[in-house]
């Protein structure tokens, strides 16, 4: 794809970014357009959004293969392996300029304001170094750059700006679910979605688009193969125009491995392997790991750096996911729409002691899936092999909705990302391994929200409801490997995002995260990134005078 | 190693009018090249060497116990055979057949749905802040 940028990097920076997903993107952009010189370093390369499994007939195939979410099914040049033996939810990430934005169903809700004061208004976990106010602004800014699609004024979220397009169509089985609802009496909201319903934005001029601009959501389904009309949101199509066209720097197939410090404590820069596998380094008066939960604690590791509370690669949250799936008589057709948006019920979200568990949980409905997902077992469990098995794919294929049990997930110190001793990537270098499990209250709570789901199904009308426990597959959260605070010993950022033992040091991911939530963490992510932006443009006499 | 494929896969998904058994696509090649596939596919193989001596029943008896002995090498085997035999066209026709589903690819041409209606939001919309407030 010749009209892609991928330029060649500079031997310094004032800013050198490492990841260009979702809080990297954000990053690089508030960055270069307040002048501060950019380069982001990113291990995968640019996915042009024509290429997507969904213009061919066997689209679902790239599912389970090259399009798998996990990296280690999918096997990707530009990923690298992460150990999951011990990991009770697997890996999903994408490794490309727009990271997993690339592969996400865009559910994009914030998090309430109770969600940062666990600590005072439950008494578990513990309360982040600031609010939901002080990135109310900047969730707004982010709307607009991203495109949400939706309708203001639920009473489940504080007040937020009209949402930049209507809502998505909910389908059958969402106005059956909102039906069953408002029966039950439980609150539900049309889900805010990075989607657009109508057209909005300009999105990638490249690749032969120029001038297409973003279009609405033509109800294809999978979202997470690609959007060849760019109306789902990512940040290839969304941040990275504008933090080019501010000119920022992005060298894509760069394969950052460490972090250098002088013996000051400041970060000097960082070592990367090239396209062509050659070991280089780039000096920069700041550096941003923004490389998702995972790979920067990995790189925190690999290079010794930021671990003075020994919290580097602990604290490791996911949302553990039970799913219910309502079969019903007559067709839903599921398979049309934004397989992961419709609607969202929060009912149960705020914490409630009498319930059995702490804190709570949001129950997002999910279509169904084409016949492959189907069959194999995805929102249901998978369809039995043997005689069978035609007969049991005719009576739930298409009839069904899901709910999936997002839970808030408490930090726990042996939940952790460490380097395994073993395993590497392409390069030789240590593979990060997950250690996770779950702990009793999750259960508890997953086990509650799955007999509120069969409740509301079976007030839809549903002729069967299946549950499972766990949805193992379900690691596409990554938060709380390098959750900041106030104290240094007992953090490893401060709350605009730098590091304690290293001021020229920050982290624009999920692994800031103090808490995890029981919503999808994107936005807060895309929040807190220009937020510490901000700060270090406030400092940028720092940022220019530190060479 | 692909007569063996066929009929283990023939057992895993038979035919049953408008359906073909996955034996007959000719897809067992492909599972083979598929490298998330290859290696637990062989190993159930591995595991079956007299599955072409056996009649139906017996066969699926032990497809059963291989199962609960190599659960993990088993279960790639079901999504390898699922995956190429839900993605045939042969197979896609007929579920468009049987329930009317469009088996061709999703994009460009997308589906048609109803608009959201905000007046479904009335009941939602008319109930006190249901968010709590730390400050």
């Amino acid at each position: 794809m010749p009209s892609l940028p991928s330029t060649e990097a500079p031997e310094a920076d004032d800013v050198v970014i490492v990841g260009a997903g979702a809080g990297g993107a954000a990053m690089a952009w508030r960055l270069a357009r307040a002048g501060i010189s950019v380069t982001c370093l990113e291990q995968g390369g640019w996915v042009d959004p024509d290429d997507t499994p969904s213009k061919h007939p066997a689209w679902e195939l790239a599912r389970q293969t090259t399009h798998h979410p996990n990296p280690n099914t999918r096997m990707n040049g530009w990923d690298y392996p992460v150990e999951q033996s011990d990991a009770a939810i697997k890996p999903l990430m994408y490794n490309a300029v727009g990271g997993s934005t690339l592969h996400w169903g865009a559910h994009f809700p914030r998090f309430r304001p109770s969600d940062f004061r666990a600590r005072s208004l439950d008494g578990v976990a513990d309360d982040w170094p600031l609010d939901y106010w002080d990135l109310a602004p900047y969730y707004e800014e982010n709307d607009r750059i991203m495109g949400v699609s939706g309708i203001h004024g639920d009473p489940g979220n504080p007040p937020r700006e009209p949402r930049q397009t209507s809502p998505l169509p909910i389908g059958e089985g969402g106005r059956r679910m909102a039906a069953a609802f408002d029966r039950l009496g439980w609150h539900w909201w049309v889900s805010d979605a990075a989607i657009n319903s109508t057209p909005y934005g300009e999105g990638w001029k490249g690749a032969g688009r120029q001038g297409a601009g973003r279009l609405a959501c033509n109800h294809c389904g999978p979202c997470d193969v690609g959007c060849p009309v760019q109306a789902r949101a990512s940040t290839d199509i969304t941040y990275w125009p504008l933090a080019l066209s501010a000119g920022a720097t992005l060298l894509t197939e760069a394969r950052v491995f460490g972090v250098e410090a002088d013996a000051s404590g400041r970060v000097t820069g960082v070592a990367f392997h090239d396209a062509r596998g050659n070991a280089r380094r780039i000096k920069a008066q700041i550096v941003v790991l923004a490389a998702n939960g995972v790979g920067t604690a990995r790189l925190l590791l690999l290079s010794n750096l930021g671990n003075r509370s020994g919290l580097v690669g602990r604290r490791l949250m996911h949302h553990p996911t039970g799913m219910a799936t309502g079969v019903f008589a007559e067709r839903m057709d599921g398979f049309r729409g934004p397989f992961a948006t419709s609607i969202l019920c929060q009912h149960f979200y705020e914490g409630n002691a009498t319930r059995g568990f702490a804190r709570g949980f949001q129950m997002q409905l999910v279509r169904s899936d084409a016949p492959l997902g189907t069959a194999v077992g995805v929102y249901l469990p998978r369809v039995p092999w043997g005689a069978a098995h035609h007969d049991r794919f005719l009576a739930v294929f298409g009839k069904t909705a899901s709910l999936t049990v997002t839970t808030e997930d408490l930090p726990r110190e042996d939940n952790r990302v460490v380097l395994d001793d073993s395993l590497t990537d392409r390069m030789g270098v240590p593979a990060p391994k997950m250690i996770y499990s779950l702990d009793d209250n999750t259960r508890r709570m997953i086990a509650f929200g799955l007999q509120r789901a069969r409740e509301a199904f079976e007030e839809a009308g549903a002729i069967e409801v299946l549950t499972q426990d766990l949805v193992t597959e379900a690691g596409f959260h990554l938060m709380g490997t390098a959750r900041m605070g106030e104290d240094p010993e007992r953090s490893v950022t401060d709350s605009w995002n730098r590091a304690h033992d290293h001021p020229n040091l920050l982290i624009a991911d999920g692994s800031v995260f103090v808490t995890a939530g029981a919503l999808n963490p994107t936005p807060t992510i895309q929040a807190l990134s220009p937020r510490a932006a901000d700060a270090l443009i406030r400092d940028r006499r720092d940022v220019r005078g530190a060479a | 190693m692909t007569a063996e494929l066929t009929r283990l896969l023939s057992l895993l998904l038979p035919g049953q009018d408008p359906f073909p058994a996955a034996g007959a696509l000719g897809i067992d090649r492909a599972i083979l090249a598929e490298p998330r596939f290859a290696g637990p596919v062989q190993a159930v193989l591995a595991a079956l060497p007299d599955l072409d001596t056996l009649g139906e029943r017996d066969a699926v008896t032990r497809l059963k116990a291989t199962e609960a002995k190599m659960p993990e090498a088993f279960s790639t085997l079901v999504v390898a055979a699922y995956s190429f035999y839900y993605t045939h066209p042969l197979v896609l026709d007929a579920i468009e057949t049987e329930t009317g589903y469009k088996s061709g690819a999703p994009q460009p041409g997308g589906y048609d749905l109803a608009p959201f209606d905000p007046d479904m939001l009335a009941i939602p919309a008319a109930r006190p802040r249901q968010w709590r407030d730390p400050r």
